[in-house]
């Protein structure tokens, strides 16, 4: 498949073919549809149909706003939380440049980008893995 | 008497684990409670008929709720559990107490919700269970401009469906690269390009100060970087575990805000099991708890505590987490760590990295795969890896999640066996010459 010129030769080698990477839009025959008569048939015409009533109309349904903020968070998840995002933007900071990326946008706060991020890089790894499988671990599992 | 096993939820982990119950002791009664309407079909698939790749949503359904009921199972659906007494084993559902010997959570995930101002206008849009995503098809027809907040596999799925529905798609992500919890720059840049190609307009970098609108809807979403324009802002942030039964009885959460469970899915009280995006489970390599994975991770947790509350002995094994996924016309995919994770985590490494074919190079179709393998320096144990390519990425990823697993080295995967045939396969594997890349900086 030929592409724009602005897509520079060196990433448009990675783009799949329309078959793989589902550019055909119409262009490939679709899977075929569960048998007439079985249950999944007979359940799926009946959600769309039921769907389609409903589209547009007012008035609350399951699952119609399945999104929620995060309850009061113990301890462990707040250091959890604000180490890993530290820690990851210093990451993102440091590889981005290999594509030009622009810097993650910061949130983690002074603390964990200032004191704790460069402490917890001056740590050997071998203290480091017993420190987060003490704070980050879990217990009653076997060990991979 | 018979034992009474109870299970809320009816998604992957829930319906798995429901018929595993079953099948373990066929004579126990084993209840099932879902809020939503349907059972037994693809969420995953619903990305793709919004995109219009798939032609309708019945096609996504797997099985109708007979299929339970003919396996002696009993379907409650638009059933809501609004109660756990521990002490006496029961469940409210419906307002109905219903009891059990053995329950098993499976209450999943919601997307985490913006703590911004605006966040509650009409045109935050969410794809979670399929009878929404009926209703949310018909509405996109009218949508013009469209923002996606977050690029993780599910935002990128959207882009992608928005895009190719002609529909002015902007990605909003605080991040500097797509994907960018799990895979390096130079993997995901190629998705990203392909992405643009699309038509998709991609803010990294950039953060969300509020959604602005007017009589009640959204207008736009103000981001750090100014406002944009939009009809509706599909929300596919973090996958928050939905946890406020399990919470109100006293069952113990883990580091990441989901049910901690032991290797059988047993949560911190006898008798209560729980499994899928609401539990937390080891990373193989670093024992770290990690949650909100994969649709088949949910299904195969759900079966491990099915077998179990049904008297079995099963163990669920610690992940290495393959995924993969399509963005714009690119496979994207990998295992365990990639450089950015490892180096944040502060595990050392050396690095492996190869371009390869994935078919003879004469052949029609050939494709670009780059492979970048990661392992530990000196002993050349792998720890992680990532692909990016047009085709035979998702088995890649497959096969070096089982290789970790296994405790594979470099070595091993600089010595494998592999397939050629030219329409299917090079002669020489791009994982294999990523090894052999990689030994030499060991
Ligand atoms: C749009 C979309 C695309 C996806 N794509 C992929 C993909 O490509 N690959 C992949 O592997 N996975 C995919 N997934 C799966 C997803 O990422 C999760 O991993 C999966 O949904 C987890 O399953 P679960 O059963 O743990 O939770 P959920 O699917 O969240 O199910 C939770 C269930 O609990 C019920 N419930 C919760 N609380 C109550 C209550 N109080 N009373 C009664 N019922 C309750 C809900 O009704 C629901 O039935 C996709 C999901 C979506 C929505």
């Amino acid at each position: 498949m030929g592409h724009g010129p602005e897509i520079p030769e060196h990433l448009a080698e990675y783009f799949g073919h329309d078959k793989v990477a589902h550019r055909g839009r119409g262009g490939l025959p679709a899977a075929p549809p569960a048998p007439p008569g079985s249950t999944a048939r007979k359940a799926g015409e009946n959600a769309v149909a039921d769907g389609l009533a409903r589209a547009g109309t007012p008035g609350r349904r399951p699952g119609d706003h399945p999104a929620a903020l995060a309850p009061k968070p113990a301890l462990s998840r707040v250091m959890r939380s604000g180490g890993e995002t530290a820690l990851m933007q210093a990451s993102q900071r440091r590889f981005g440049t290999v594509t030009g990326a622009p810097a993650p946008h910061g949130s983690a706060g002074w603390f964990w980008r200032s004191v704790f991020a460069p402490v917890y890089s001056a740590i050997p790894w071998s203290i480091k893995k017993r420190m987060v499988t003490m704070t980050s671990g879990v217990k009653g599992w076997r060990k991979g | 008497m018979a034992q009474r096993i109870c299970v809320i939820g009816g998604g992957a982990a829930g319906i798995s684990a429901a018929s595993m119950a079953k099948r373990t002791n066929p004579e126990a009664t084993v209840v099932v409670c879902t809020e939503f309407e349907d059972v037994a079909y693809s969420p995953c698939g619903i990305p793709y008929v919004l995109g219009r790749e798939i032609p309708d949503f019945e096609r996504l359904f797997l099985a109708g709720p007979e299929n339970y009921e003919q396996a002696g199972i009993d379907l409650r659906r638009e059933t809501v559990v609004t109660e756990i007494d521990a002490a006496n084993q029961t469940m409210t559902a419906n307002g109905q107490v219903v009891p059990w010997d053995t329950l098993i959570v499976c209450s999943g995930w919601n997307y985490l919700l913006p703590d911004v101002p605006g966040n509650d206008l009409e045109g935050l849009t969410f794809v979670k269970n399929i009878r929404r995503g009926i209703e949310l098809n018909e509405t996109l027809n009218d949508v013009k401009k469209a923002v996606v907040l977050e690029a993780g596999p599910l935002g990128v799925e959207m882009l992608t469906a928005l895009a190719h529905r002609g529909i002015e798609t902007h990605l909003v992500d605080e991040n500097a690269w797509l994907l960018a919890q799990v895979a390096d720059p130079e993997i995901a840049e190629p998705v990203q390009e392909s992405l643009k190609e699309l038509g998709c307009h991609l803010h990294f970098g950039t953060a969300l100060k509020s959604f602005v609108g007017s009589n009640g809807k959204l207008t736009g979403v103000e981001t750090s970087e100014g406002i944009i324009d939009a009809d509706i802002c599909v929300i596919a942030t973090h996958k928050e575990p939905e946890t406020t039964l399990g919470r109100s009885i006293g069952l113990k959460l883990g580091s990441t805000g989901a049910f901690a469970v032991d290797e059988r899915m047993q949560t911190s009280m006898a008798n209560v099991f729980a499994a899928g995006d609401c539990v937390e489970v080891p990373q193989n390599l670093t024992g770290v708890a990690v949650q909100g994975l994969t649709g088949s991770h949910a299904m195969q947790q759900g079966r491990v505590a099915g077998a179990n509350a049904g008297g079995g002995r099963r163990v669920y094994d610690p992940v290495n987490i393959p995924w993969g996924m399509v963005g714009g016309q690119v496979q994207i995919g990998g295992a365990s760590f990639g450089e950015s994770l490892a180096t944040s985590l502060g595990i050392p490494y050396v690095v492996g990295v190869a371009n390869g074919i994935s078919r003879a190079r004469y052949f029609p179709g050939v494709q670009q795969v780059r492979v970048k393998l990661l392992a530990e320096p000196g002993t050349g144990k792998l720890i992680g890896g990532q692909f990016v390519g047009g085709e035979g990425i998702k088995e890649r990823a497959d096969f070096l999640a089982f290789a970790l697993k296994r405790g594979a080295t470099l070595e091993d995967l600089a010595w494998m066996e592999n397939v050629y045939s030219p329409p299917i396969g090079a002669l020489y594997e791009p994982l294999s010459v990523a090894a052999q890349n990689g030994m030499a900086n060991l």
